[in-house]
């Protein structure tokens, strides 16, 4: 008897043991959909945090990008160029996104993460230098930050995901040295492998497009398309990135909102998770979409 | 278990054959026809055509030479040139060029993302006037041209693109085109000049045309 409860305990221990090494270290049960993700410091060495003091708490990040399915099953309608239940929503504003994540939030019974106000111009939303207003939206947005809503990833989590967190390889692209065996990009998202020189007439002419998600290798945490298919919004506005902090959520202000991972119409090394990228709030393409993230 | 014929197995060694010819074809080959990218005697090359017909064609004298003929296209785009740009001395000789719209040394700048002409032959002149400079021994008149929301290198970026224009020089001759006299001018109208993607000796037209060029890049 003794003995069969020595081989239970030893067992159940093994059992945590093998959870746990799935897990990062921590037998947590993600929600549908999404991954746990332990937070710690950079390991990555390619990142633009690694040795600048910046760490991450444990969230919860999508498992795949939000595909059109799920986007008409909230909001109804579908915006994307590009037509398919399985491929990656796109034509989608940071402020669509926003939206989304509070809908489904309440759709699900989770307390929404965003104050979204309409009726109020956001002081903090700045004319770019360059191009003047091009953000005619401005919507007023703020957090709740303890609420268990889903919401967009900060670009900190983003980078720490996307360059695998604690089980990091540093590798270029998310999951892999090889461009090719984990991201969409525009050399491959067509009907023949492209080579030579960027031209938008070639990629057109090649029928380049989103492809279904989840259809390349995954990154060290199991996620996909981390690199490549369609750009991914984040939450801070783009500025100067922060160090010695926990948890960072970017400048205050700005003129255009981050965008990580590089999408099927740009070039490889835009795919590179430590790439930064930023478009107006309200600016849209057929290569933007998102990925969802929660609070543990 | 299923049986293998021999003939099945002729028939997959026939394809393999086949596969691999083309391949190697493919590998060797000096002519594309209205579309192809690669590259050819250590340099970047591009056609691309939509409607008609275009072949390009390079020559074994000469690293950075090539031909682009085009009949009744909607739109032709060729060029050849390197991978990563830089502020150096670009020398060139056209054979002969006809029916083009422009021919320009053309390029992509990163942070902040650009993307410029630089205008030999034709024309390119678009966008807010920005004043004049002069380089190799004639004038360029200078615009910006802002692109909103619009396909690039990046994917969907806002994002500015500068012009110099000229469009007067002339065939069987050599030229250089002194690039860092253009991108300093940029410099001192506030347009900045980030980091260098791809440069290229590259030629276009729309609208039906029907042309040839010959030129060689160096």
């Amino acid at each position: 008897m003794r003995k069969q409860f020595i081989l239970a305990a030893a067992m159940m221990v093994a059992g945590f043991a093998a959870a746990g090494a799935t897990a990062q270290g921590v037998p947590a049960k993600a929600p549908d959909g999404l991954v746990f993700v332990k937070g710690g410091t950079f390991k990555n060495t390619k990142s633009n945090y690694y040795g600048k003091g910046v760490t991450v708490s444990d969230f919860y990040i999508g498992k795949y990008l939000v595909t059109e399915k799920e986007w008409a099953a909230v909001m109804g309608s579908n915006p994307s160029k590009f037509s398919g239940d399985n491929l990656p929503v796109e034509m989608v504003t940071w402020y669509d996104s926003i939206e989304y994540c509070n809908r489904r939030s309440i759709q699900e019974g989770l307390k929404p993460y965003y104050n979204i106000d309409k009726t109020t111009k956001d002081p903090n939303n700045l004319p770019d230098p360059h191009f003047g207003d091009l953000d005619k939206i401005k919507w007023a947005v703020t957090i709740n930050p303890k609420a268990n809503g889903y919401r967009l990833p900060t670009e900190a989590e983003w980078e720490y995901a996307a360059g695998g967190g604690q089980l990091s390889r540093s590798y270029t692209y998310s999951g892999s040295d090889d461009v090719d065996e984990v991201a969409w990009y525009w050399r491959n998202s067509g009907e023949m492998k492209l080579s030579g020189f960027w031209s938008w007439s070639i990629v057109q002419q090649n029928h380049d497009q989103p492809k279904p998600v989840g259809s390349k290798k995954p990154n060290e945490l199991g996620l996909y398309d981390m690199s490549g298919n369609v750009r991914e919004w984040c939450w801070d506005w783009d500025g100067d990135l922060q160090t010695n902090v926990s948890d960072p959520k970017g400048s205050p202000s700005g003129f255009r909102r981050i965008w990580r991972g590089g999408g099927w119409m740009g070039d490889a090394p835009f795919t590179e998770p430590s790439f930064r990228g930023s478009l107006a709030a309200n600016g849209k393409g057929p290569d933007q979409g998102f990925r969802l993230c929660r609070n543990k | 278990m299923r049986s293998i014929s021999f003939v099945s197995v002729l028939r997959a060694i026939l394809v393999a054959l086949v596969v691999v010819g083309c391949v190697t074809m493919a590998a060797n080959a000096q002519t594309v026809y209205n579309n192809g990218t690669g590259t050819n005697n250590g340099y970047f090359y591009s056609l691309y055509s939509s409607g008609g017909s275009a072949t390009m064609t390079f020559s074994s004298s000469y690293a950075g030479n090539y031909a682009i003929s085009w009949s009744g296209v909607n739109d032709v785009v060729g060029g050849k040139g390197w991978s990563t740009g830089s502020a150096q001395t670009i020398g060139y000789n056209v054979g002969s060029v006809s029916g083009e719209n422009n021919l320009s040394i053309y390029g992509w700048l990163t942070n902040p993302l650009a993307e410029y002409y630089i205008c030999e032959f034709g024309s390119v002149a678009n966008g807010t006037y920005k004043g004049s400079v002069s380089s190799d021994g004639h004038s360029y008149s200078t615009y910006e041209h802002q692109q909103v929301n619009q396909p690039s290198i990046q994917g969907t970026q806002t994002f500015e693109q500068y012009l110099d224009n000229w469009g007067g020089s002339g065939t069987g001759s050599n030229h250089t085109v002194t690039t860092a006299n253009h991108f300093n001018h940029w410099r001192s109208l506030g347009m900045t000049v980030g980091n260098f993607n791809y440069q290229i000796l590259g030629t276009e037209a729309w609208g039906g045309r029907s042309g040839y060029v010959n030129a060689t890049v160096w």
